[in-house]
C-alpha cells in the first residue's frame, strides 16, 4: 500500500502546486504614482494655465457673436381685455380663429455688423418638447419608408385620421409643427431666407424617406400646427425635420433659415411675421432670433466664464498649497507622521 | 510498512481501573428497555440485503454537503438570487418594463438583470461543484467489507450499507458508526483517537461485548448473524442505547462499544465492526449543523447603504410624482400639443391621482439607476478573482503536504481584513501533538541544558544587545551599530528556524534532553543518585503503554495512550531504563548501570493501576519489585501532587516549585513525580477493600474507587518534575507574534486539561506569568457544540469580528459559528475543512492570509463599494434633474442603450480592476508593518463618514454634469453651422461627461496601476466613443434616436470637447483637492509608507526603516517578541546581580 500511495501522492503534489506567474502572485509591474506636493501643485497650475486661455478665447468668440432676440408673441396680438384671464382667453380665441389676419410687422435694429451666414431661429419658451407623451409619439419607421405607412402604433393619439386612415407623418411631434413664418426686408428689399440644409444631413438622407409623402396630415378635426405640402417628400420638408429633433428643455431654439448676405450695423430690418402658432394657451413665449456664429456656435458666455472660474480656482489652490508647504512643510515619508509615532496609545 | 511486531498477547482491560468501568455491564441489569419512539432502529448484522427495502432501508453512507443538486439548482439558486432586495427590485422593474408604464424598453431592463443573475448563478454552481468534488473524495475512500462466506473485499465508503461487517486496520478512519465486535487484542479492546470529534488527544479505550470476542477472524463471519435494536440517529456523541441479540441472547449496548465515524483506530492492528449508522445518520454528521451562510460586515453595511439609496429612490420618486400630479392637473390641459386626456389614463388631468400613481411606478423604475444593479455581480466577480489569488499564492503553499491555500467561499475575503479576535484550536493547529522530553528536575536539581524556543531566542537577542550597547557608546561606530541591529532581526528569526532544523537532527523522537550529568550512567555519581533512580523507575513503570520491538534494529518503540507518556518512556530508555516487556501482571525493565556491563532485566509485578482521568489528574501504579518491596509510583499535575505529599516528602518542594515555574514560563508542559513505599500489611488491607469495590455493583462503585485511591495516594515523597515540550508547528510562535503585533486578540480553545491548556498558552507565547487566564470549563471536552457556544460568547461579548481556526471535527461548530472559519487542510480529517470558509495548510499561513490578503481585500472591496455608490448617484441623479425640466413626465434624457451599457460595460470593468488589483502597499510592507492591519478592524475605509463623503461627491458630480451641460447647450447653437442641440445630443454630451468623470475619478482613487488598470480605465472611455460610432451606424430600425450622433453631430463641434474637458475637471477637482490636502496634513500610515517607498528612503536610510518596522510591532504585550523581551529582562536582572560574564550557555544553566 505504501509504495503505490507514495507515487500517487507525489504526482498530485506537483499538480496542486500553483504555478508561478506574476499575475497570480499579484506582482505585476505597476506604476504607483503618489500625490507629492510637487505633482499636486504642478497639476493645479497646469489646469489653471490651460483653462484660462481656453476660457478667454471662448469668451472672445462669444463676444464676436451678434445676436438679435425679439419677443413677438405679445406685441403681435391686439388685446383690449382688462384683466389677465380675459386677455388670456381673448388671445386663444384670436390665435385659433382661422379668419383673422395674423400678419405682424416688426422693425429691428442691427446693433453691429453681421457677417453672413446669419442664422434665423425661432425660440419657444415653456413648450415641453421633452414631455414623454410627446417624445414617444412618433414612428421613425413610418417616416423612413412608404411600406411602413401602417406602422403608427407608437404615434397615438395622432395615428389615424377620422376615417381610420394612417396619418403620414404620424404622431404628436409632427402634428404640432411650428407654423409661424418670417419675411425679412431692409428698406423694402426682401432679403431671402435660405431654408435649404437647415436640417441634419442624416435626417435628410437616411431618417426621412425621399419617397414618403405626407398623407392625411392635419385632416382631423383638431388642427395642430403647420400643414405640409403633400407633393414634397418628407426628406425635403426641412422645417419638419428640424422640428422633429425634439429639444431637451422647454426653452429651445430651432433653426428657421439662413440669411446669406451681410447686415450692416444700424440697418433697420423689417420682419413680417405670420403669427399662427398657438403658445397663448399655455402662456409660452415666442422669440425671433437672428444671430451669427463662431467656432463655439452661438452666444455662449457661460462656457468661457466657467473655464476661467475653474482655472482660477486651480491657480488659487496651487497658491494655497504652495503657501501651506512653505509655512508648514511636511517632509514626504516623514515617519513622524506614522500613527504609532503620533499616538502610541492607539496601538 | 513491513515492520515486524513482537507483541505479548495480554488482556489489556485489566490495566484499567476507571476508564473501562462502563465496559463491564453488570449482568444483573439486563438488556435495555428500548421500546417506543426514538428507538426504532433495527440492524440485521451481516445481512445488508435486509436493508435494501423499506422500512429498514436507511440512508446510504454517501455524504453530501452540497447546497444544490441537478434538479433543485435552478429553483433554489434563483430564489437565492432574488432574496437580495436589490435584485428583487430589478426583477419587478423588468416585469413592469413590458407595460407602457415603463420609461425604458423591456430589453434594456431584462438584459442586464439576466446577465447579472446568470453570472451569480454560474458562480454558485461552480462553488457547489467544488463541494461535490470534495465530498466525493471522502465518499470514494476504500474500506474492507465482508462480502460473502468469510471473504473480505474493498468497497468505497459510499457503498457501505447498514449491517455490513467491516474490518478497519490500524490508523484508518472508521467509515461509519460501527458496533465493535472484536479486535486484534484477545479481550476485544481497541484504542480510538477521537481528536476529530472532540479534540481530545488522549486515546479512548473501547471494548467489545464478551459474546462477540470469538469473531476475530475473517472466516468466522461466514455464518455470523445478529440483530441490533437501538436508538434512532441523534447528534449525541457520548450516548448510545441499544440491545444486541446474538445466539438467542440479548446484550445491552452502551457507548463503549460504538466506534464513531471520523475517529481513527490507534495502537490496535485491526478491529471488526458492524455498521449501525451510515452517512448522514452517523453521529458526527448529525452533530454537524448546516453551515450557515455568512456575510461580511462590509456587506451588511453595504445593505444599509442600499436601503438608504432605496429610501432616496422612493423619496425622489414621490417628489417626481407630486410634480407630475401638479403639472398634469394644472398645466397639461393647456398643453394642446399633448392632446390630453386620452383613454389610457397615464396622463389624465381629470384623474391626476390615478395618473400620479402610475407615474410613481414609472419614476421608481426610472431612477433605478441609483441602485447599482451590477454591484452584487461585480463584487462577486471581484471576490472570485481575489479568492483565486489566495488559492494561487505560493507563499501559502505547503511544500510538505502539497496543499495550497483554498478560499472555499469567496464571500468573506474582505472580512479577513477586519478580524479582531482569533479563536484557535490547539492540537493539530498550534501544536503537532508530538512531545519532546526537554528538562527535568530531580531532587531539587535541574537537569537538561537544551533550551526551549523562547530561551534560545532570548539568549541570542541579549547577546546581540550587549554587543550593540558596547558599540553604541561611540558615535563613530554608528554604521556598525546599524549593521548590528540588522543582524538582530535576521538572526532572531534564524535562531528559531535553525533550532527547528536542530530538532529534526536527533534520531530520537520525543527526547531532547542534553545533560552530561544524567547521560551514559553518569547519574550514578550524582549526590542524589537514589532519587534519580526512583525518578527513572517512575518514568519506566508508571504508564499503560506496551512496547513494540523493531525486528531489525531491536529498538523498542512504545504505543502509549498519550504522547507525553511516550516521551517519558523514550526518556527512560535513554537514561538506561528500557521498558521492554509487559505481561498480564508484570512489567519488565532492562536497567543499565554503569557498574555492570550488561543490562539487568528486572521484573516489577503490577499490583494495581490507578489510571489517569481528567478528574483525578494523576496516575499511580502500585508495583512490587524483585526485593518484594511494594512501591506506589505516582505522576500528576503539580498542584495535585503537592497536596498529597507527606510531611517528610517535601524536602525538594521549594526548588522543584521554582523549577516548575521556570519551565512553565518557557512554555513547557510539566508533571510532578512522587512515590511512596508501602508495607505489606498496609497494602493488603487497602487492596482488599479496593478489590471489593472494584467488583461491586451499583452507582457508588465509582465513588468508592475514587475514595480508596485517594486514600492510598497520600503521604507521597516528591522526587522531581518533568518538563515536556509540546512541539509547536512550524512558524507558530512567529505567526502569533505577528498577529499580536497586528493588534489581534488570540484565544485558544482546547479540550485538554486546564493545566495543559495554560501550558500551551505559554508555549505559544500567548500567556505570560502573571497574566489572567480566562478559563471556560465545560463538562465534556471541547466538542463541536461546546466550541460553538464559546465562539458565540466571544462574538457577542466583543461584538467584533471573530475568526476561528481549527483542524478537526470538534472545531466544526466553532468554525461555523465564527464570522470566519479557517480549517487546517493537509491533515487527514476533512470535517473542519469542509465546514470552513478558508483552508490553509499550516497555522503560520494565517499571517499572510490576514495581514496581506485580508488587508488588501478589505480595502479593495470597501473602495469598490464606495465608488459604486458614487458613480450610480452621480449618474442616477442627472436623470432626476432632467425630470424636473421635462414636466416630470418620466422622459429620460439618455438613450436606453447608454443606460444599459453604463452599469454593465462602460463603468464596471475599471471598478472590478480596482477590486482585484489595488494594492495600497505591497505584500512585503504589509508583513513588515503589521500595524497597518488595524485600518481594517478600525474600519477606516468603510465608515459612514467615508461613505457619505463619497455620496456627497456623487451628488456634486451629478449637479456639475447636469447643470453645466444644460446651460451650455440648452438653447444656443453649438455648431458654427447654426444647429442647436436636440435632446439626444444633450443627453450624449452629458453621458460623455459622466463616463469621463467617473473613470477619471477611479483613476484618482487607485494607487496601483498595472497595465490592466490602464487598459480598463482608459479603454472604458475609448469604448464609449467606439460604441457611439458603431451604434450611430447601426441600421435605423434598431437605432432610431442617435443616428450618427458622434460622427455627424457632436465630434465636429469644438464646444463638445471643450465641455467634456471642463466638466470632467470640474467634477474631479474637489476630490483631488481633498486627497491632496489629506495626504499633506493628515496622512494615514499607508500614505507615509508609500512615500517612503516612492522616494526609496527605505533603501537610503535603512536605520529609519528598521526602526519604524520595529516600532510598528512593539506596541503589544503578548507574542513571541514580548516573551523574549521579558526573558531578557529576567536574565539581565540576574546577570547584574552576579556580575558574571559567563558565556550564555552557563548563564542558562545557572538561572535554573
Amino acid at each position: 500500500m505504501s509504495s503505490g500511495d507514495g507515487v500517487s501522492q507525489s504526482s498530485s503534489k506537483k499538480s496542486k502546486k500553483p504555478r508561478y506567474s506574476r499575475f497570480t502572485q499579484q506582482e505585476l509591474p505597476a506604476c504607483k504614482p503618489i500625490l507629492t506636493p510637487g505633482l499636486v501643485i504642478s497639476t493645479f497650475i497646469f489646469i489653471g494655465i490651460t483653462f484660462i486661455p481656453i476660457g478667454l478665447s471662448s469668451l472672445s468668440a462669444s463676444d464676436a457673436v451678434v445676436e438679435i432676440v425679439h419677443r413677438y408673441d405679445e406685441v403681435c396680438i391686439s388685446s383690449n381685455a382688462n384683466d389677465d384671464e380675459a386677455a388670456h382667453f381673448a388671445r386663444i380665441g384670436y390665435i385659433q380663429d382661422d379668419r383673422t389676419n395674423k400678419t405682424c410687422t416688426r422693425t429691428l435694429n442691427v446693433p453691429k455688423k453681421m457677417k453672413q451666414p446669419i442664422f434665423v431661429y425661432y425660440q419657444l419658451d415653456d413648450f415641453y418638447q421633452n414631455h414623454r407623451r410627446y417624445v414617444k409619439s412618433r414612428s421613425d419607421e413610418q417616416y423612413k419608408s412608404p411600406e411602413n405607412e401602417q406602422k403608427t402604433k407608437t404615434c397615438e393619439p395622432e395615428a389615424f385620421n377620422d376615417d381610420r386612415k394612417p396619418i403620414v407623418p404620424c404622431g404628436l411631434v409632427a402634428w404640432s409643427l411650428f407654423n409661424d413664418t418670417y419675411t425679412i426686408s431692409i428698406n423694402g428689399n426682401t432679403i431671402p431666407i435660405n431654408k435649404k440644409d437647415i436640417a441634419w444631413r442624416s435626417d435628410r438622407t437616411h431618417k426621412f424617406g425621399s419617397n414618403v409623402y405626407p398623407k392625411n396630415f392635419q385632416t382631423r378635426g383638431l388642427i395642430g400646427g403647420a400643414k405640409l405640402n403633400e407633393s414634397i417628400p418628407l426628406s425635403e420638408q426641412e422645417d419638419l425635420l428640424v422640428w422633429m429633433r425634439t429639444a431637451a428643455l422647454p426653452n429651445f431654439r430651432k433653426l428657421y433659415g439662413r440669411i446669406e448676405t451681410d447686415l450692416e450695423a444700424n440697418d433697420k430690418i423689417t420682419v413680417v411675421i405670420q403669427n399662427n402658432y398657438n403658445t397663448y394657451s399655455f402662456d409660452g413665449k415666442k422669440n425671433l432670433v437672428i444671430s451669427t456664429t463662431t467656432w463655439i456656435g452661438g452666444k455662449n458666455d457661460f462656457l468661457g466664464k466657467i473655464y476661467i472660474t475653474v482655472g482660477g480656482i486651480c491657480l488659487f489652490l496651487a497658491i494655497a498649497f504652495i503657501l501651506v508647504y512653505l509655512l508648514k512643510p511636511r517632509p514626504l515619508g516623514d515617519p513622524a507622521y506614522l500613527s504609532w509615532n503620533k499616538d502610541p496609545a492607539s496601538y | 510498512m513491513a515492520r515486524g511486531r513482537i507483541r505479548a498477547k495480554i488482556r489489556r482491560s485489566s490495566l484499567y481501573t476507571f476508564a473501562c468501568y462502563h465496559s463491564h455491564p453488570s449482568e444483573a441489569e439486563g438488556p435495555h428497555d428500548i421500546e417506543g419512539p426514538g428507538y426504532s432502529r433495527m440492524v440485521y448484522c451481516n445481512q445488508p440485503h435486509m436493508h435494501v427495502d423499506k422500512p429498514l432501508r436507511y440512508c446510504s453512507n454517501y455524504i453530501s454537503t452540497t447546497k444544490y443538486n441537478v434538479l433543485t439548482f435552478l429553483p433554489k439558486a434563483i430564489f437565492e438570487q432574488f432574496r437580495r432586495v436589490a435584485n428583487l427590485y430589478f426583477l419587478l422593474a423588468a416585469v413592469l418594463s413590458i407595460t407602457p408604464i415603463s420609461p425604458f424598453s423591456a430589453v434594456s431592463m431584462i438584459a442586464p438583470l439576466g446577465f447579472v443573475v446568470g453570472l451569480s448563478m454560474a458562480k454558485e454552481a461552480l462553488e457547489d461543484w467544488r463541494r461535490f468534488i470534495q465530498d466525493m473524495k471522502v465518499n470514494l475512500r476504500r474500506a474492507t467489507v465482508h462480502k460473502k462466506d468469510g471473504t473480505f473485499g474493498q468497497k468505497p465508503w459510499m457503498k457501505i450499507q447498514v449491517g455490513n461487517v467491516v474490518k478497519v486496520e490500524k490508523d484508518q478512519f472508521f467509515p461509519a458508526d460501527l458496533l465493535l465486535l472484536s479486535s486484534s487484542y484477545e479481550d476485544g479492546i481497541c484504542y480510538v483517537e477521537t481528536m476529530n470529534l472532540d479534540g481530545e488527544t488522549n486515546l479512548k479505550v473501547k471494548r467489545s461485548l464478551e459474546a462477540t470476542l470469538s469473531l476475530d477472524d475473517d472466516s468466522t463471519f461466514k455464518d455470523f448473524s445478529a440483530t441490533i435494536k437501538c436508538e434512532d440517529p441523534n447528534p449525541n456523541l457520548y450516548a448510545f442505547v441499544g440491545n444486541f441479540e446474538y445466539n438467542c441472547d440479548v446484550y445491552p449496548l452502551d457507548p463503549s462499544q460504538i466506534l464513531l465515524r471520523d475517529s481513527k483506530l490507534r495502537n490496535t492492528a485491526y478491529v471488526y465492526g458492524v455498521v449501525i449508522f451510515t452517512g448522514h445518520d452517523s453521529k458526527v454528521m448529525q452533530n454537524a449543523t448546516k453551515s450557515p451562510s455568512k456575510r461580511s460586515r462590509v456587506e451588511k453595511q453595504m445593505d444599509k447603504i442600499i436601503y438608504i439609496l432605496f429610501t432616496l429612490l422612493v423619496f425622489i420618486s414621490f417628489i417626481s410624482s407630486l410634480g407630475f400630479i401638479v403639472k398634469t392637473e394644472y398645466d397639461l390641459p393647456t398643453w394642446w400639443y399633448l392632446q390630453v386626456p386620452d383613454d389610457s389614463g397615464y396622463f389624465d388631468p381629470r384623474k391626476p391621482l390615478v395618473s400620479g400613481f402610475y407615474h410613481l411606478i414609472t419614476a421608481l423604475i426610472l431612477y433605478g439607476y441609483l441602485i447599482p444593479i451590477s454591484l452584487y455581480v461585480s463584487i462577486e466577480v471581484v471576490k472570485v478573482l481575489q479568492a483565486l489569488f489566495i488559492n494561487k499564492d505560493l507563499h501559502m503553499y505547503d511544500e510538505e503536504t502539497g496543499t495550497p491555500a483554498q478560499a472555499r467561499t469567496s464571500n468573506l475575503n474582505e472580512e479577513l481584513g477586519q478580524v479582531d479576535t482569533i479563536l484557535s484550536d490547539k492540537t493539530g493547529t498550534l501544536t503537532c501533538n508530538q512531545m519532546n522530553f526537554l528538562k527535568c528536575s530531580i531532587a531539587g536539581i535541574a537537569y537538561g541544558t537544551c533550551s526551549s524556543d523562547v530561551e534560545l531566542a532570548a539568549a541570542k537577542k541579549m547577546a546581540l544587545d550587549e554587543d550593540r550597547q558596547s558599540k553604541a557608546g561611540t558615535p563613530s561606530t554608528w554604521g556598525k551599530s546599524r549593521q548590528g541591529s540588522g543582524e538582530s532581526e535576521i538572526e532572531l528569526e534564524t535562531v528559531i528556524t535553525s533550532k527547528d532544523e536542530d530538532n529534526h537532527k536527533p534520531a530520537l523522537k520525543g527526547f531532547n534532553l542534553e545533560d552530561i550529568r544524567l547521560m551514559n550512567g553518569n547519574w550514578f555519581k550524582e549526590p542524589s543518585a537514589d532519587a534519580i533512580l526512583i525518578f527513572f523507575r517512575i518514568l519506566s513503570l508508571c504508564h499503560t503503554a506496551i512496547p513494540e520491538q523493531d525486528e531489525e534494529t531491536g529498538v523498542f518503540t512504545y504505543e502509549a495512550e498519550s504522547p507525553d507518556e511516550g516521551s517519558f518512556l523514550v526518556a527512560a530508555r535513554e537514561f538506561g531504563f528500557e521498558f521492554c516487556r509487559r505481561t498480564q501482571s508484570s512489567i519488565f525493565v532492562s536497567e543499565r548501570y554503569p557498574s555492570f556491563h550488561e543490562p539487568v532485566e528486572r521484573e516489577f509485578k503490577v499490583l494495581n493501576l490507578l489510571d489517569f482521568t481528567s478528574k483525578r489528574k494523576r496516575m499511580s501504579v502500585i508495583v512490587r519489585d524483585e526485593n518484594g518491596q511494594i512501591l506506589l509510583l505516582c505522576k500528576g499535575a503539580d498542584s495535585i501532587i503537592f497536596d498529597r505529599l507527606s510531611r517528610y516528602g517535601r524536602t525538594y518542594e521549594e526548588p522543584t516549585t521554582k523549577h516548575l515555574t521556570d519551565y512553565g514560563e518557557v512554555g513547557l508542559r510539566t508533571l510532578a513525580l512522587a512515590y511512596k513505599k508501602l508495607d505489606e500489611a498496609e497494602y493488603s488491607a487497602w487492596n482488599e477493600d479496593f478489590m471489593k469495590a472494584k467488583t461491586s455493583i451499583g452507582g457508588d462503585r465509582d465513588l468508592m474507587l475514587e475514595r480508596l485511591s485517594d486514600m492510598i495516594e497520600r503521604d507521597l515523597t516528591l522526587v522531581g518534575a518533568t518538563a515536556v515540550e509540546d512541539k509547536l508547528q512550524k512558524g507558530v510562535p512567529q505567526c502569533i507574534d505577528k498577529l499580536a503585533q497586528a493588534g489581534l486578540k488570540i484565544w485558544v480553545l482546547t479540550g485538554d486539561k486546564m493545566e495543559t491548556a495554560i501550558n500551551i498558552g505559554f508555549a505559544c507565547s500567548l500567556l505570560r506569568q502573571g497574566m489572567k487566564q480566562i478559563c471556560i470549563t465545560t463538562d465534556v471536552g471541547a466538542s463541536a457544540q461546546n466550541s460553538k457556544q464559546v465562539t458565540r460568547l466571544v462574538k457577542q461579548g466583543t461584538g467584533k469580528t471573530t475568526l476561528a481556526i481549527g483542524d478537526g471535527a470538534n472545531d466544526v461548530g466553532m468554525i461555523q459559528e465564527a464570522d470566519i472559519g479557517v480549517g487546517i487542510s493537509g491533515c487527514e480529517g476533512m470535517q473542519a475543512v469542509m465546514a470552513s470558509d478558508f483552508a490553509i495548510a499550516q497555522f503560520r499561513f494565517l499571517e499572510r492570509l490576514l495581514v496581506v490578503h485580508g488587508h488588501w481585500c478589505y480595502k479593495r472591496i470597501a473602495q469598490m463599494i464606495c465608488y459604486f455608490f458614487y458613480k450610480n448617484i452621480a449618474f442616477g441623479l442627472t436623470i432626476f434633474y432632467f425630470e424636473a425640466f421635462a414636466g416630470f413626465s418620466g422622459q429620460s434624457v439618455y438613450v436606453d442603450w447608454y443606460m444599459l451599457l453604463f452599469n454593465v460595460v462602460l463603468t464596471s470593468l475599471p471598478v472590478i480592476s480596482l477590486g482585484v488589483f489595488e494594492q495600497d502597499v505591497d505584500s512585503e510592507v504589509c508583513l513588515q508593518f503589521p500595524a497597518l492591519y488595524q485600518q481594517g478592524p478600525k474600519n477606516l475605509f468603510f465608515d459612514w463618514y467615508r461613505i457619505f463623503g463619497w455620496m456627497a461627491n456623487g451628488l456634486y458630480t451629478s449637479l456639475i454634469i447636469f447643470f453645466l451641460n444644460i446651460i451650455i447647450f440648452h438653447d444656443q447653437a453649438f455648431r458654427p453651422g447654426g444647429q442647436t442641440a436636440d435632446m439626444i445630443a444633450v443627453g450624449t454630451v452629458m453621458f460623455t461627461c459622466v463616463i469621463w468623470a467617473v473613470n477619471c475619478q477611479i483613476a484618482l482613487t487607485m494607487s496601483h496601476f498595472t497595465w490592466i488598470q490602464h487598459f480598463l480605465v482608459w479603454g472604458s472611455i475609448a469604448s464609449w466613443y467606439l460604441f457611439l460610432l458603431i451604434y450611430g451606424e447601426l441600421h435605423l430600425s434598431l437605432n432610431v434616436n442617435a443616428f450618427r450622433i458622434l460622427f455627424e453631430v457632436l465630434a465636429p463641434a469644438p464646444i463638445y470637447w471643450c465641455a467634456t474637458l471642463l466638466v470632467t475637471v470640474a467634477c474631479n477637482l474637489p476630490y483631488l483637492a481633498h486627497i491632496s490636502f489629506q495626504r499633506s496634513f493628515n496622512p494615514l500610515d499607508h500614505h507615509v509608507i508609500q512615500e517612503i517607498k516612492y522616494y526609496k528612503r527605505d533603501v537610503k536610510d535603512r536605520h529609519m526603516w528598521r526602526r519604524e518596522r520595529s516600532k510598528a510591532r512593539q506596541m503589544t504585550k503578548i507574542g513571541f517578541t514580548a516573551r523574549v523581551d521579558a526573558k531578557i529582562r529576567q536574565l539581565r536582572g540576574r546577570l547584574n546581580k552576579k556580575y558574571s560574564s559567563q558565556s550564555k550557555n552557563v548563564v542558562m544553566s545557572q538561572q535554573t
